[in-house]
């Protein structure tokens, strides 16, 4: 029987994190709604900072395998044009090691805003897809994809206002993702979002 | 039968005859009054009207028993809606008889032009006097019958109109529309008043309800009135022209803009800022051309503008615009911060109303529209009706394989069918909802050749919300992630949210650890967790403590804690799960990321857990019973709970990443990931295992818009290292859209596989097709079709295999 060391397991856990967590705070500029102006193409990008996560069990291929979807708002500024898209970052915990492309069935999404279906096509993979040279969001894990759907900002403020939301993937393999329990950062960015830049 | 319908017919004819004298008599006509005055040589009938009338001719010239003077009514009317020039009176005047008058009568439904008769009791002469447009007639009436009055001439309209005096004050509105709500300035827009002239409502009552109506004015005479009604009606399509009533109680939406800026909450316009006045003119201009998305857009930015005086401005017409949108809930919500913002504004007042005008008018709440329609039609009400949504797909799969030549094996023909169901119903106070998700399998194939027929319940639970007290109760099968709780399970959650900051849980069920599973009829678990956050924006903070048992056994109980924190450039992600039953970790997983400036992106991840998770359950793996009642009928528990230990190695996987985006279309990721699984003891009867260790490096080029606009191209390579295998893969992905219907997705996969064991190599090649079409938002059909082919070569044998599958299938909302 093999007995980890509880105390320096949960100590090297936590001190990483305590670490990172300090110096992250140090770079941190506190808002909820972080704004960038694109270097390249200079439109102006704002967003939420703590996307939605969605997942689901893969029990089936792993006791511990999960799929998560991030979601999160942007709105582009190109020139006083405003455009509206929601980003997602899709990964997976067994990543790659039963070699699916990630972006299989998210050519096309659904998101249910409290049972009403939000059908969304893919607007691309790129941050070209939204007239940008770089992403806004910072993706999960390097092996996550990221895609880009065109709403308006009714969807996303029906989104926002949902008390249930969940994703859905299409295709033969279509799966529905459920929201992470408790995202309050997530909920209030979005809020932040809606309510001071979405209009 | 035929006298009953005779008596029938009799009955509804009378009650419609009553009915119509009660609708004739009922409400104000359009003679307001009628007045004879004089003697015995002569008398004077003045008739008043309610709207101010066009007198066109009259007939008979001179005199005779009646007199028809024709006239077109106006829309300027005295307090009355234009539309009783549509009806019709008949009224006998004081004094009538010293005009030898019988009655008058108004017959404004008339085929012809409207007419006003004379009745007279004998043959009279009469002459008419009438202005070309006015509120009144009089007729003058001799009393001798047999005396020929002059012929009439053509009523002087400029002397008459000349000799009305002119109103002291301005004297009428314009009655735009009328509500039974109290009206909002949304109603208005694009409506640009002229100097000194306002926008009010006033109230009124008719028939027993309230109208209030919206009005323009003052105008000093009826004819600029009508001018500017002439303007109005592709706007106002029902406006009409009311005389002012000075002694009436109206209230004003806002002051004339003609001249200055619009200052509906009174605060100066910012002198020395030029881009907020350039945004704030380009906003209403929009307003008035009627692009109030474009409006609600740059006024939104006008809001981004850091200090400055116009922000209440640019707020309050902001709520406007989605209230003119028909946003009704981005509306209030607007104002609401308005009124959170600036409650001290002269404006707050006004802003007020217009909220209460919308709470009380009960007017659809859209604040969530949107959905599958691009401008979102579809409405939420508040309280809303039930609200049903459905989603259906069917697909079949066909997999099957061929050997060297030997015969295709079909290993699966099947047919997939998932239902979800979404019932909802929000209340003031309580929502409600439920869902049940759920599929079926089935299988084509003979038995024992396949799998056979399932069903499935991924969910199928109802919940309650009570917005008043926070607490929130969901019953039935659904996940839950964390808190202790390992995904699926049937049973009861709770929730109530102490603070806006402070989740409380309770979870109580039974694990469904399969959507294919019933309900477990070991495990039972009881839970409770808290959640803090967000701290400072951007960390969440959670607790747990959970207790499952098996058969009346501890099978499980962990303390643990998550936390998640989000920044502009970094995140991280840490949770600990630790089983105080085994006092062992149970899990331990920390992802963090960090984005710099030159486009880079690194990624870092460690997950340390028990595999399958630790539970006195596992003990059953490898043994030859089925319940774990069985178990514990041939070992004693402590044993179990060893075997437990035994069954569940500890992994370790470790991940290193980095993304950059080397153009806007082009993006590079790479990351190596290690996983080591401890090994296991041979314990129970059941073999140990060795430890294992798999390894893998993998990077992939993302590529958009290579060959045409929109399209995709992933080329990924990835190479992978394990205890008894090597194998290197290449992949090309691409992704084509054809219009907006039709998405055709080529793929290729080549595999290079190196069996450590017996030295073989193994070469397979997959293309593949996906085809996707899309009818319409709700109906979308999706093709999926690939080969592969093997060629394996070892030292025993060589061997070739195909394999072939192909899914199609549909997609359906209702």
């Amino acid at each position: 029987m093999t007995k980890p060391k509880l105390t320096s397991e949960l100590c090297k856990v936590l001190s990483t994190a305590v670490a990172f967590l300090l110096l992250a705070s140090c770079s941190s500029s506190g808002s909820l709604l972080p704004s960038k102006l694109d270097p390249l193409t200079a439109v102006t990008i704002t967003y939420s900072k703590a996307p939605l996560v969605f997942y689901r069990n893969e029990s089936g291929r792993a006791a511990h395998a999960r799929d998560y979807v991030h979601l999160g708002p942007l709105e582009v500024n190109r020139s006083g044009t405003y455009s509206y898209y929601l980003w997602l970052g899709i990964w997976n915990t067994m990543q790659d090691a039963r070699g699916d492309e990630p972006r299989d069935g998210f050519d096309a999404i659904v998101v249910f805003a409290d049972g009403e279906p939000l059908p969304l096509e893919i607007a691309g993979w790129t941050p070209a897809a939204i007239g940008a040279s770089e992403h806004a969001y910072m993706k999960p894990v390097a092996s996550a994809a990221d895609a880009y759907y065109a709403v308006t900002v009714d969807q996303l403020r029906m989104i926002a206002e949902a008390t249930d939301l969940r994703v859905q993937s299409t295709g033969p393999q279509g799966k529905s993702y459920e929201p992470w329990d408790s995202q309050a950062s997530a909920k209030a960015s979005l809020t932040a979002f809606l309510s001071a830049s979405v209009y | 039968m035929t006298g009953i319908k005779r008596q029938f017919h009799r009955w509804t004819t009378a009650t419609g005859v009553v009915f119509l004298s009660a609708a004739v008599s009922a409400g104000p006509g359009f003679i307001d009054s009628s007045r004879v005055s004089g003697d015995a040589s002569g008398a004077k009938i003045e008739v008043a009207f309610n709207c101010k009338a066009q007198y066109l001719r009259h007939e008979p010239e001179g005199g005779g028993d009646h007199l028809r003077i024709y006239l077109d009514p106006t829309s300027i009317c005295n307090g009355v809606s234009p539309l009783v020039a549509n009806s019709r009176s008949i009224l006998r005047p004081l004094n009538a008889d010293l005009a030898q008058l019988a009655d008058l009568e108004y017959e404004g439904n008339s085929a012809a032009e409207p007419v006003l008769t004379f009745h007279f009791t004998r043959p009279v002469t009469f002459t008419v006097d009438a202005s070309n447009v006015a509120f009144n007639i009089v007729v003058n009436v001799q009393a001798s019958a047999g005396q020929t009055a002059p012929p009439q001439t053509k009523p002087d309209v400029e002397h008459r109109q000349v000799a009305r005096p002119k109103p002291e004050s301005p004297e009428y509105v314009i009655n735009l529309a009328s509500f039974q709500r109290i009206p909002t300035t949304a109603d208005a827009l694009g409506l640009q008043p002229a100097a000194n002239q306002r926008i009010v409502y006033s109230e009124a009552e008719v028939g027993g309800a309230t109208w209030y109506r919206l009005q323009l004015g003052n105008f000093d005479d009826a004819d600029a009135a009508l001018s500017t009604l002439e303007e109005l009606k592709p706007d106002f399509p029902g406006a009409w022209i009311d005389k002012f009533d000075a002694g009436g109680a109206s209230t004003e939406l806002f002051v004339s803009t003609e001249d200055a800026e619009i200052d509906v909450v009174g605060q100066p316009a910012s002198s020395g800022d030029s881009k907020v006045d350039a945004l704030m003119d380009e906003a209403r201009k929009l307003m008035v051309a009627g692009d109030v998305a474009r409006a609600i857009q740059v006024y939104t930015k006008v809001l981004q503008l850091p200090n400055h005086s116009r922000k209440p401005e640019a707020q309050e017409y902001l709520a406007l615009a989605r209230e003119k949108k028909g946003q009704m809930a981005h509306a209030k919500a607007e104002y609401e911060r308005y009124l959170a913002l600036y409650p001290n504004t002269e404006g707050a007042g006004r802003v007020s109303q217009r909220l209460a005008a919308i709470l009380a008018t009960g007017r659809q709440l859209n604040g969530s529209v949107g959905t599958i329609n691009a401008g979102g039609s579809k409405q939420r009400i508040e309280p809303s009706k039930w609200k049903m949504q459905s989603y259906v797909s069917q697909y079949y799969r066909r997999d099957s394989n061929q050997q060297n030549d030997e015969n295709e094996i079909v290993s699966q023909s099947a047919l997939y069918s998932d239902v979800n169901f979404d019932a909802r119903r929000r209340g003031e106070r309580f929502d409600f909802s439920s869902r049940l998700s759920a599929g079926y399998r089935n299988d084509f194939l003979d038995e024992g050749e396949g799998t056979g027929n399932q069903a499935r319940v991924s969910y199928a639970y109802a919940d309650l919300a009570d917005a008043k007290s926070g607490l929130r109760g969901r019953i039935g099968r659904q996940t839950r992630n964390t808190g202790g709780v390992l995904g699926r399970f049937d049973g009861l959650n709770l929730s109530y949210k102490a603070t806006e900051r402070i989740l409380v849980d309770a979870v109580f069920g039974k694990p469904a650890y399969s959507a294919t599973d019933g309900v477990d009829s070991e495990r039972s678990f009881y839970g409770a967790s808290v959640n803090y956050g967000p701290i400072l924006g951007e960390l969440e903070l959670g607790a747990f403590f959970i207790q499952q048992d098996i058969e009346g056994v501890d099978d499980r109980q962990a303390v643990g804690a998550e936390f998640r924190y989000f920044g502009e450039n970094q995140s991280v992600w840490g949770l600990v799960d630790y089983d105080t039953l085994y006092d062992e970790l149970g899990s331990a997983f920390l992802q963090a990321n960090w984005r710099f400036a030159n486009r880079l992106s690194l990624y870092g991840s460690y997950d340390r857990r028990h595999s399958p998770f630790l539970s006195t359950g596992n003990g059953l793996i490898g043994q030859p019973v089925e319940t774990f009642s069985d178990l514990l009928e041939i070992y004693p528990e402590e044993e179990i709970r060893q075997f437990s230990i035994d069954r569940s190695p500890l992994s370790t996987t470790y991940t290193l990443g980095m993304s950059h985006s080397l153009s806007p279309k082009v993006q590079i990721n790479a990351d190596i990931n290690e996983t080591s699984v401890d090994a296991t003891p041979e314990s129970g009867g059941v073999p140990g295992m060795p430890a294992t260790t798999f390894r893998y490096f993998a990077t992939s080029i993302v590529a958009s818009s290579l060959l045409k606009e929109g399209d995709v191209s992933i080329f990924g390579i990835r190479y992978s290292d394990s205890d008894t295998s090597r194998v290197m893969t290449l992949t090309l992905d691409s992704r084509f859209p054809f219009g907006k219907t039709w998405r055709v997705n080529p793929r290729l996969r080549v595999d290079r596989r190196e069996g450590l064991a017996d030295s073989s190599y193994e070469w397979l090649y997959t293309p593949g097709i996906r085809i996707q079409y899309r009818r319409s938002q709700r109906f979308r059909v999706e093709l999926e079709a690939g080969k592969q082919f093997a060629q394996r070569e070892s030292v025993a044998a060589d061997s070739d295999r195909e394999s072939f599958f192909f899914n199609i299938g549909y997609q359906v909302f209702f």
